[in-house]
């Protein structure tokens, strides 16, 4: 009695490969990073100081012994100074991943999720650039008629930082952290601020999944159940 | 940071506009306004300060310069308060000392980088006015009395946190110094009454010949707090190292009001506006004391200079990447309270000097937010650049995982996807969630093993007879992290010669041919109806020889479906087979429109969630369909009863047809 011969691809992976389409056609290459880093990566060469209340912004989870400073990465980011220690300028990726923040969960935040990040670096580059970037990605996932807008937001690793929200059916939403990338940030990668500079971006894809296929708890993808998946 | 639009609006020449149109531009500026609630007469604004502008924005002042900023809206100078009396000559300044710190903090700087206290005499301590009461409940802190509410009330006003002793509790002169190890001193409110705090060297007090009075930037002790008797009190306005007020407070779990402001860095200028301020508050409740105040006591080891930034328009608009107009641009810069001077030698290029309270304007990237952010980011046109001349190349271990799913796919797999954090494992997180959630998974197999055991029960909701799934993710052990797959079935339907565990080697062996790689027998776990495996994709990849020329085009993802999920029943679900012999014309479809029409003859609203054909036999010129229904509702659990009574409308159909249920 089965309907289908084929399997279920989960949302979650089909965002991404959703994602990953549309950043290829404007030149954007897949880098990948580990799920456990270390406190430089995560945080210091992010610059995000020691002992700074923008620590706090993020909730982590340090791994025992706490001596050994490793952590579950809270974020994506590490992976753009992983890669940019390793490649030369200029440079496009995106980062797809899982990463935790220790809060608590519900229909909405998680604890672990999944993010992808984008790191781009050339001469010269703009937030007119960024504008126009993930306004193309955008325009691509959720349909011709989105809109975007920055708002002013403050993240340690770009200046200046913005919050950038979509108009879908409506209604603005939240949905990802932007920036042009810090010069330390850059430092920290090994690239010459003064020659170089670029953009940065980053969001829960839990999130753009939830709006665009319309579920309303983030659990239910995490929960295994092929009630959710099939139907995919 | 809550604002009372009351207060705030002392601030301003003009009317204000309405709170929410405030929160409107507060909005567009940088901030999150959390909600807007009216207390007592005043409505207040819950407003969320990010870590950079905590330097100057953890106060009514520092919001108003902020909506100055962005709406030019005129500020209100000089306010109507009370201004601060003069010294009386007579009274004796407190004499202070510092002591220098400890060897790690002088390395980077003084812990106490200006110390500034007053001797006040003649105070008489009441219960604060009924404006400050409001004021402060507002605000949501409680009253306390005059002068510890006039602290507060300046605190939340230009962001000074202030303190103010019983000078005759005070031993001799105030030192500010690095605690003694193993120190202690009684905290103001402690609890339980007389508990004391045990210091250590890294820890900084303000003391006198006795001991401890007060633990800097963070909070007074109890031997000279301000009580009701209390007659002569010294006002402090200091300014303490943000790194090592937050390690004691965090350390001692006292993270308040006052170490909030230190720990974010504020600048040590502004401890003399918090003297004046709350030196006029009390004089104008206290009028023996307005005569009565001493000289302020200034120790200020090394003034900062004022922060100067080179930009010019140009370097500005290329990272905003459109053309802010000159005037805009130099309006935006005076109303932020940064004078900006020409370079003589360079054309084009300007000296911005930045306002004391701005510490988080260091380098030029930080003016292009200012001059973004003001002057508007909508109005920045989108410009998408042309892709790099660079070649996409495949990440290799992103190219196999994505291929190795829809081979798997193909094969009839469905992917899951399950927590890290999981009950038990090696890999232990310092500060767990939740106790069942302490560790990250050392396998994928525990996982999905209990994911077959719960998709199994669904297996005829599903239309299975066979629940086959995977999970490709990250696990943690002593050696490290690594990269696995895990494939588990469950054989739910019983067919002679099947079994879950040979299916899934058929799964691993099919794996291995379309990668063309060699994967070794994994270990195989079953249990019951269910097996799982899991390899390791690490390996995997190592093995498998990716082309020089591979391009996700070839993983045979299609296009993204434009799918709306639909939430699923959480009652639970009821089967009901049916066998109807028929003559040998009719068809199945013919037998099934019969049934179906038995089925909403009794609900029209469909309980019908799934239905399949899965027999047909013919026998002596007839023909037999057995059909399996499942049946469930989305509000309710469905009865046996209610079930049967379907059953019997569909029963009825058939017979109608002189067709026969076997």
């Amino acid at each position: 009695m089965e309907e289908k011969t084929t399997g279920h691809i989960h949302p979650i992976t089909l965002a991404i490969e959703e994602i990953r389409q549309i950043f290829k056609e404007i030149g954007f290459s897949v880098a990948e990073g580990p799920e456990i880093e270390t406190e430089h990566y995560n945080f210091d060469a992010l610059n995000v100081p020691e002992d700074h209340p923008a620590r706090d912004m993020q909730d982590t989870f340090w791994l025992s012994p706490l001596s050994d400073r490793k952590l579950l990465r809270t974020h994506t980011s590490p992976v753009q100074i992983r890669f940019m220690e390793k490649n030369q300028p200029p440079m496009a990726i995106i980062v797809p991943g899982k990463v935790y923040r220790n809060e608590a969960t519900d229909a909405t935040h998680g604890a672990e999720f999944y993010q992808v990040e984008g790191l781009y670096i050339d001469k010269k580059v703009s937030m007119a650039d960024l504008k126009g970037v993930l306004l193309k990605f955008f325009k691509s996932f959720f349909g011709d008629d989105i809109e975007i807008a920055f708002r002013p937001s403050f993240f340690p690793f770009t200046e200046p930082s913005v919050e950038v929200s979509i108009k879908w059916k409506g209604k603005w939403l939240e949905v990802m952290g932007a920036g042009l990338v810090h010069p330390k940030v850059l430092e920290a990668g090994g690239i010459d601020p003064k020659e170089w500079s670029g953009f940065a971006f980053g969001g829960g894809v839990e999130r753009l999944v939830m709006i665009k296929y319309g579920i309303e708890d983030l659990r239910s993808l995490y929960s295994g159940d092929l009630r959710v998946i099939n139907q995919f | 940071m809550l604002i009372s639009y009351k207060w705030f609006q002392t601030f301003f020449k003009e009317k204000l506009p309405s709170p929410e149109e405030v929160s409107k531009k507060l909005e567009s500026l940088a901030f999150e306004v959390e909600g807007i609630e009216k207390v007592g007469a005043s409505d207040v604004l819950d407003v969320k300060i990010l870590p950079d502008r905590a330097h100057y924005c953890l106060s009514h002042r520092g919001i108003a310069e902020e909506i100055h900023g962005i709406t030019g809206q005129a500020l209100k100078v000089p306010r109507d308060i009370p201004v601060a009396p003069t010294a009386n000559p007579q009274i004796l300044a407190p004499k202070i000392t510092f002591v220098t710190s400890h060897a790690e903090l002088d390395a980077r700087g003084l812990f106490c980088r200006r110390y500034m206290g007053r001797r006040v005499e003649n105070i008489s301590v009441a219960e604060s006015p009924d404006w400050m009461k409001a004021h402060l409940k507002e605000i949501g802190e409680r009253s306390i009395n005059n002068i510890v509410d006039s602290t507060n009330i300046i605190m939340f006003d230009c962001g000074q946190p202030l303190h103010a002793f019983d000078a005759d509790q005070i031993s001799g002169d105030l030192v500010v110094r690095a605690a003694k190890e193993g120190e202690k001193i009684v905290l103001l409110d402690a609890k339980p009454e007389g508990k004391e705090v045990t210091l250590k060297a890294t820890d900084h007090v303000i003391a006198d010949e006795v001991g401890p009075l007060a633990i800097a930037g963070v909070k007074g002790g109890k031997r000279a707090q301000v009580t009701a008797t209390t007659k002569n009190i010294v006002i402090e306005s200091a300014n303490f190292d943000p790194t090592a007020v937050r390690r004691t407070a965090t350390r001692l779990n006292l993270r308040n009001e006052s170490s909030r402001r230190f720990e974010n860095e504020i600048t040590p200028e502004l401890a003399a506006d918090g003297m004046e301020l709350v030196s006029g508050l009390i004089g104008s409740l206290v009028p023996a004391a307005a005569t009565s105040m001493s000289e302020v006591v200034d120790i200020y080891p090394a003034r900062p200079e004022p922060t100067v930034i080179t930009i010019s328009r140009d370097y500005v608009n290329t990272r905003l990447g459109t053309v802010v107009p000159a005037a805009i641009f130099d309006e935006i810069l005076s109303r932020l309270g940064i004078v900006a001077i020409q370079s003589p030698n360079k054309s084009g290029e300007f000296s911005l000097t930045i306002p004391y309270h701005r510490l988080d304007l260091n380098i030029a990237e930080d003016l292009v937010e200012e001059i973004g952010r003001v002057y508007g980011y909508e109005k920045i046109t989108t410009h998408l650049p042309a892709p790099q001349e660079k070649r996409i190349t495949v990440f290799p271990a992103f190219y196999i995982a994505e291929k190795i799913k829809n081979i798997l796919v193909l094969a009839g797999f469905s992917e899951v996807n399950l927590y890290t954090l999981v009950a038990k494992g090696v890999v232990e997180t310092a500060h767990p969630l939740a106790d069942d959630k302490a560790f990250a998974r050392e396998n994928l197999t525990d996982g999905v093993m209990v994911c077959l055991q719960k998709n199994a029960l669904n297996a005829d909701l599903l239309g299975l007879d066979t629940v086959k799934i995977f999970e490709i993710g990250h696990t943690f052990t002593a050696g490290g992290e690594s990269t696995k797959l895990a494939i588990g079935i469950a054989q739910v339907k019983k067919i002679k010669g099947v079994k879950s565990d040979a299916l899934v080697n058929t799964a691993i062996e099919f794996l291995a041919k379309e990668l063309n790689i060699s994967i070794p027998s994994p270990a195989l776990i079953s249990k019951g109806i269910h097996s799982v495996v899991e390899i390791d994709l690490d390996t995997a990849a190592q093995a498998y020889k990716l082309s020089s020329t591979a391009t996700y085009a070839d993983l045979g993802f299609g296009k993204a479906a434009s799918v709306m999920y639909k939430k699923f029943s959480v009652y639970p679900f009821m089967v009901r087979d049916i066998a109807v012999f028929t003559p040998e014309h009719i068809t199945d479809a013919d037998v099934w429109a019969a049934i179906y029409k038995g089925i909403l003859a009794v609900h029209s609203d469909n309980l019908l969630v799934r239905h399949a054909l899965f027999d047909t036999f013919k026998k002596d010129g007839k023909i037999s369909y057995a059909f399996r229904m499942v049946f469930q509702s989305m509000e309710k659990t469905l009865t046996d009863d209610e079930v049967n009574t379907v059953m019997q409308s569909v029963y009825a159909q058939v017979k109608e047809r002189n067709w026969e249920v076997r």
